[in-house]
């Protein structure tokens, strides 16, 4: 703790010794005096205590008087007036050596009830400061248990701050993450800079986890005068309070300090449970966000693939933990089958709704007469009109005619592979960008035949950018390589995808998968006359 | 002159705390009393009419009820206000403060602060 320019008062005798007690031992000493009056005076000659001795016997003093200063180590208090009435004839001059040393006698007594008083008042002085912390401890037991709501915690301790020691201003600090954050502020703007300023070099003042008193030039800003102390829980610090006075008044005191370190800690675990809670609170908040999202998501799954003659389709999705915003699609147009993947570029909730929202799209978009490349074109411009900033979706849309004529659209996704049963494999590039980036964007299309055994399959990049425990990723080439021997071995669509699928589970060794797995596999099954399709750009 | 306060416990410690938590009052020009036991309250009372009292509720010879309920029966004393001070967490205080007439409670440990804004309300004095 840093403790500049305590200062120092000395007490008036009035508080020293109340007049009672003062006059109790001018009392006791009065028989000394004979027709004498006894004073005890404060330095401004105000007269505290008074007790006349009427002359019982013996020799009255003279006439005259005698003053001499009370003292309390080095500072003079007051002082003792001895006052000798009318000198009868005969009588003894006060000045006489046994009226003096009864008189000092007085003084040294007085002296030393002050000098017990002053240590009674210092004794007293830090009980009550006991009594203040004690009565601070449960006040912020009361007042702060009462909510733990972490936005009006701050408040409340800056309250309860300002009740126990006086201030001008006063803030209090919360370090977060990107650094620290006044989360309550009295007196002062909470974004002032010289304030702001005050804050930083008070905490700089302050050894870890302990308050300081600071003083500082009054060129330093409006607050010279600055008390810190740490918010605790247990050792660990997280923010502070700070109180401030301006230049040229009371400096804050080391009670003020321990006063405000005491309410430090104690605060600091109701504003760090608080903080523990609403992060609690927030997880589970995520957490139903989350299963929400997976419920959207899985209801906007295909339950039953449409069939068509000629085409063996068999698909499969699994989402990751965050929701990744995979879907898959297929619809019947007349005698053909649409087959969509895509891959919502985020997670969570809003990747779910994005989702739902594309699928949408690009099935209002489909008809009997469009192209995939139309297709695509028209959901992009859709859902440039609809989406928020920063939604995007790739597409892989491929239409099947009976026979094995294929048409697709490729809107920035991974690229679709294409297994011929001869051990042969192609993969369907891009023919557009990602769809919701641009409204003016164009998709073109191509086509392309498949013979009996063939296999076209549509995936998202979730597949290849499993990871296993040593962090590689599962890759294109591991995925191509198993689809072609599958092909080859003559593997119908649902086998295709069991067998992918278990080949990834096996390379992640049971992970959790980071990002949603989407296979859709569409085997040609009857050939039509002219055998392989060739490919065609359109 | 802002009044008379009268300070009234029999635990001496107590009644020093009470005296230096409320002497800044005597800047204000309020007179302080004070009284170490009920009897010596109650004739304090009587003979000084003080505007306001803190009593202490566990004395011998006269506990604070009995001075409370003195006071408050006594109309030539309806001008003084009794504030009551009682144990943390003694609810049952409060009811038999509230049978006796009792103005107001302050709990020990009282928290000074609270205690002298509480006096200078009461008397008027900022």
């Amino acid at each position: 703790m840093v403790v500049t320019g305590e200062p120092s008062g000395v007490l008036p005798l009035r508080r020293l010794l109340p007049q009672r007690e003062l006059g109790e031992l001018l009392g006791a000493f009065a028989p000394l005096f004979p027709g004498a009056t006894l004073r005890v005076l404060d330095p401004a000659g105000v007269i505290l205590a008074e007790q006349r001795q009427e002359r019982l016997s013996g020799a009255p003093l003279n006439g005259g008087s005698w003053e001499g200063p009370l003292r309390l180590g080095a500072a003079t208090v007051g002082s003792l007036q001895v006052q000798a009435g009318a000198l009868p004839a005969g009588g003894e001059p006060l000045s006489t050596s046994s009226s003096t040393a009864a008189a000092a006698a007085l003084t040294a007594t007085l002296e030393h009830a002050l000098a017990g008083a002053a240590l009674r008042r210092q004794l007293a002085a830090e009980t009550l400061e006991r009594y203040r912390e004690v009565h601070l401890a449960y006040r912020l037991g009361e007042v702060l248990s009462a909510g733990l709501d972490p936005l009006r915690l701050p408040q409340r301790v800056l309250d309860e701050a300002l009740r126990v020691v006086r201030s001008a201003a006063a803030l209090v600090v919360l370090d977060e993450a990107d650094g620290p954050r006044v989360a309550a502020a009295v007196g002062v703007a909470p974004d002032d800079v010289s304030v702001l300023e005050a804050l930083r070099a008070a905490r700089l003042a302050a050894a870890p986890g302990r308050s300081a008193i600071q003083v500082a030039e009054p060129a330093a800003g409006e607050f010279a005068l600055r008390l810190w102390a740490p918010l605790r829980a247990g050792d660990r610090t997280f923010g502070g309070v700070l109180l401030l006075r301006p230049a040229g008044s009371e400096i804050f005191g080391a009670g003020d300090a321990k006063l405000l370190a005491a309410l430090g800690a104690q605060a600091g675990t109701y504003v760090d449970n608080a903080r523990l809670h609403q992060a609690a609170v927030e997880q589970a908040r995520l957490a139903r966000e989350l299963q929400l999202a997976h419920e959207v998501q899985a209801q906007l799954m295909p339950s039953d693939l449409p069939r068509v003659d000629g085409w063996d389709v068999a698909a499969w999705w699994s989402a990751a933990h965050e929701v990744g915003g995979d879907f898959y699609d297929v619809t019947r147009q007349g005698a053909r089958l649409d087959v969509t993947v895509a891959d919502v570029a985020d997670k969570g909730m809003a990747a779910a709704l994005f989702m739902a929202l594309s699928r949408s799209v690009v099935r209002a978009s489909a008809g009997e007469g469009r192209g995939p490349g139309e297709v695509l074109t028209r959901a992009n411009a859709l859902l440039c009109a609809d989406a928020s900033d920063g939604m995007f979706v790739t597409v892989a849309h491929a239409q099947l005619f009976p026979g094995g004529a294929v048409r697709y659209a490729n809107g920035g996704h991974a690229p679709p592979l294409v297994a011929r049963s001869d051990g042969s494999l192609e993969t369907l590039a891009r023919t557009g960008i990602l769809l919701g980036w641009d409204a003016a964007a164009n998709y073109g299309e191509a086509g392309l035949r498949l013979a009996p055994g063939d296999t076209l399959l549509l995936y998202t990049d979730g597949v290849t950018e499993a990871r296993s425990a040593a962090g590689e990723a599962y890759g294109e080439a591991r995925l191509e390589r198993l689809v072609r021997a599958l092909v080859q071995d003559g593997a119908p669509a649902g086998e295709l995808i069991a067998t992918i699928r278990a080949d990834v589970a096996t390379f992640v060794g049971g992970r959790e998968p980071f990002d949603d797995l989407t296979l859709l596999a569409a085997r040609c099954t009857v050939a039509c006359n002219g055998g392989h399709g060739g490919r065609s750009s359109g | 002159m802002s009044g008379t306060l009268l300070i009234v416990d029999d635990e001496p410690h107590i009644r020093t705390l009470l005296e230096q938590s409320l002497e800044e009052l005597e800047d204000a020009g309020v007179r302080l009393l004070s009284a170490v036991d009920g009897a010596e309250a109650l004739a304090t009372i009587r003979s000084e009419r003080p505007d306001v009292v803190f009593l202490d509720v566990m004395m011998p010879r006269l506990n604070g009820f009995d001075v409370c309920a003195a006071v408050k029966s006594d109309p030539r004393l309806s001008g003084v206000t009794v504030v009551l001070l009682t144990a943390k967490g003694q609810e049952v205080d409060r009811q038999r403060g509230d049978e006796v007439g009792a103005d107001l409670y302050l709990t020990k440990p009282f928290d000074p602060d609270d205690l002298l804004a509480t006096a200078e309300r009461l008397l008027g004095v900022h």
